[in-house]
């Protein structure tokens, strides 16, 4: 429909406020974790609820997919281990945006994932973990086929509308609402649910690979915000190997500038080691690291983090690491990160 | 509006006036079945002045060439003056018809056009993949008995799907066409609006990919004037096509409709292919591995 040709009854504004609360971070739940967190200083707690609500929609993503798909899927990838496992050892989770989904049932094309998505995308409506704002649908799985061509063909990327309070565009320019009457009848609403008037909309970041069998074990604890994960997940020994891998087998001098962040990002997620199973670890390493010593391993990351260590304090200081920083410096975490590394591979 | 020199003047030689020589020619034309034309049906498919529509008629009927059979439907009287009369227009518009190059549909010269239209959503919209080969055409359920169809290469509806078609031909569906959008138009003869169109092919015609069409001009299409005017079928093609939009190529969609709750999985398998190949440039299938 032409949108200047919309008028006011052309919007289905019945809009159960209810159903639309539960899918809008509580202030009260940010607030819970900051304190979980430690994080007392009054300035501070205000810097970090935009991330907060962010990673509050990371997790309830996780939450609902479970729900819908099942065992179907598996959880994956940095979320687990930041807003999960960390916070449950007591350490300071880095914030990331995206989660990682890993399709188990056999899928050899994007469109067997795809077709079982758009029913999931039924499923959402049906109980309601979805909402319809304004003629369009929001909190459902949208594949982002833009992206799409930047990634493997074992991988599809999605995106997943929400309503924030702290960032994203505001609702009537996501929405693509010019009718003022339909703008001010919605804050009405928002403004009931939320008390804020003028909410934003944003999308998180869901990718779903498909077509990998990966060691996995069950996870069942409470999230950074005290939510319950019942849930599958990629063996943590294994996402630690993963994430090691690339950097200790394609480690090439001319590239290290291009991906110091890469590194910070390791090194920082390396900090689980110290709680898994040390032999485990080396046993996939093995595995995964064919073609290289083992001798090789800790010289590379050595090397690589040296590098992060002399050049990547600037992207130590980013907002995405607020949480770390406050605790340990980034000499600190490549000592400790080097140190596990080393047990590791010495066995 | 566009006014064809030809068929204004083609109204104006038989009425003296367009307005004039599209009711007498309607009135004829409804005298061959013996059905009446309602007034205010002329002048909404017409675009005609009301009040002038029913002076016309009224003077018809003082002339003693119609009669009025109930409030605002108007017939031609049964007498020889008025046959006569019939018989004068008709030939006239056989003349006009023959000497006419229109893309007119071969019912122009047989049934009024308060009585009969063909959905073309092609004139409205981009399309990718040219004409269907039926010309869905939508007939009031009156005349339904009658030999409307004499001397007209048509298709049955429930054949339509397995028959060979290698020349353009006419699928009637004879239905009641109240709450029905449609239109006179001087290029296309009668023809549906373009919610109607949509939502006749979606529901009527399986073989024409309209899918396509929507993927092309979803933003330009009013998708939940479309959905009220579909059947069952249509709005669970329609609906398939919303969630493969949505999902599949993450576009934003914008409707009332809850197309979610409305999928049709069997079907959705049948199109797939379709949209899938609609959906994505040939290369990209493989590329992306979808």
């Amino acid at each position: 429909m032409a949108s200047h040709n919309r008028k006011l009854r052309d919007y289905d504004l019945e809009i159960d406020e209810e159903a639309l609360a539960k899918l809008i971070a509580p202030v009260d739940d940010l607030e819970r974790a900051l304190d979980r967190l430690g994080v007392w200083d009054e300035r501070s707690r205000r810097e970090l609820l935009p991330q907060l609500e962010r990673a509050w929609h990371v997790m309830r993503v996780a939450r609902v997919t479970k729900k819908v798909f099942g065992e179907n899927v598996r959880l994956a990838g940095g979320s687990v281990v930041n807003y999960i496992i960390l916070p449950s050892h007591n350490e300071m989770p880095r914030f990331t945006h995206d989660l990682d989904l890993g399709w188990r049932r056999p899928a050899r094309s994007k469109s067997e994932v795809l077709e079982e998505v758009m029913s999931a995308n039924a499923r959402f409506m049906e109980i309601e973990e979805a909402a319809k704002i304004a003629n369009r649908n929001l909190y459902i799985l949208k594949h982002d086929v833009g992206r799409d061509r930047a990634l493997l063909p074992f991988v599809i990327p999605f995106r997943y509308p929400v309503l924030m309070r702290y960032t994203g565009r505001p609702f009537h320019e996501y929405l693509e609402i010019r009718e003022y009457e339909v703008i001010r009848e919605l804050r009405r609403v928002f403004k009931n649910i939320t008390g804020y008037t003028n909410i934003l909309v944003d999308e998180v970041l869901v990718e779903i690979s498909f077509g990998l069998e990966y060691p996995e074990t069950l996870l069942d604890t409470h999230d950074v915000f005290g939510y319950r994960h019942n849930a599958i997940i990629t063996e943590p020994e294994f996402h630690v190997i993963l994430k090691l891998k690339p950097v200790v087998e394609r480690l090439r001098e001319e590239d290290i500038l291009k991906y110091l962040h890469e590194y910070l990002k390791l090194a920082l997620d390396l900090r689980i080691a110290r709680y898994l199973d040390k032999r485990k670890m080396k046993g996939y390493l093995e595995q995964e690291l064919r073609g290289v010593n083992l001798g090789e391993v800790t010289w590379r990351l050595e090397r690589s983090l040296g590098a992060l260590k002399e050049m990547g304090s600037n992207y130590y200081r980013g907002a995405s690491y607020t949480l770390i920083r406050a605790r340990k410096r980034l000499d600190e975490i490549i000592e400790d990160t080097l140190a596990i590394v080393k047990d590791v591979v010495d066995g | 509006m566009y006014v064809n020199p030809d068929v204004d003047g083609f109204f104006r030689r038989v009425g003296g006036s367009r307005l004039r020589g599209i009711i007498y020619s309607n009135i004829a034309k409804a005298g061959l079945w013996g059905v009446g034309v309602s007034a205010s049906r002329l002048s909404r498919v017409f675009k005609l002045n009301a009040w002038y529509t029913h002076r016309v008629l009224g003077e018809l009927v003082d002339r003693g060439l119609a009669v009025r059979v109930k409030r605002g439907n108007y017939a031609l009287a049964d007498t020889e003056k008025a046959l006569k009369w019939r018989d004068c227009i008709l030939g006239e518009l056989l003349e006009f018809y023959g000497s006419s190059p229109t893309a007119y549909p071969p019912l122009f010269t047989k049934l009024p056009e308060t009585a009969y239209y063909v959905s073309k959503p092609y004139i409205y919209i981009q399309t990718w993949f040219g004409l269907p080969h039926g010309q869905l055409t939508f007939i009031d359920i009156a005349l339904k008995g009658k030999p409307v169809l004499e001397g007209i290469t048509w298709v049955d509806l429930s054949e339509y799907r397995e028959a060979t078609l290698t020349t353009p031909v006419t699928i009637p569906v004879f239905v009641n066409l109240r709450g029905r959008e449609w239109r006179w138009d001087d290029r296309w003869g009668s023809v549906a609006s373009e919610d109607q169109a949509v939502a006749d092919i979606l529901s009527y015609d399986p073989l024409y990919p309209i899918e396509a069409d929507i993927l092309l001009n979803f933003n330009k299409l009013n998708l939940d004037g479309i959905a009220r005017r579909c059947t069952v079928n249509g709005l669970k093609r329609l609906s398939n096509t919303l969630a493969f939009m949505e999902t599949w190529l993450g576009l934003d969609v914008r409707t009332r409709i809850d197309f979610y709750k409305l999928l049709d999985w069997e079907l959705f398998k049948q199109q797939l292919p379709i949209l899938l190949s609609y959906g994505f440039a040939n290369e990209a299938l493989w590329r992306l591995n979808i």
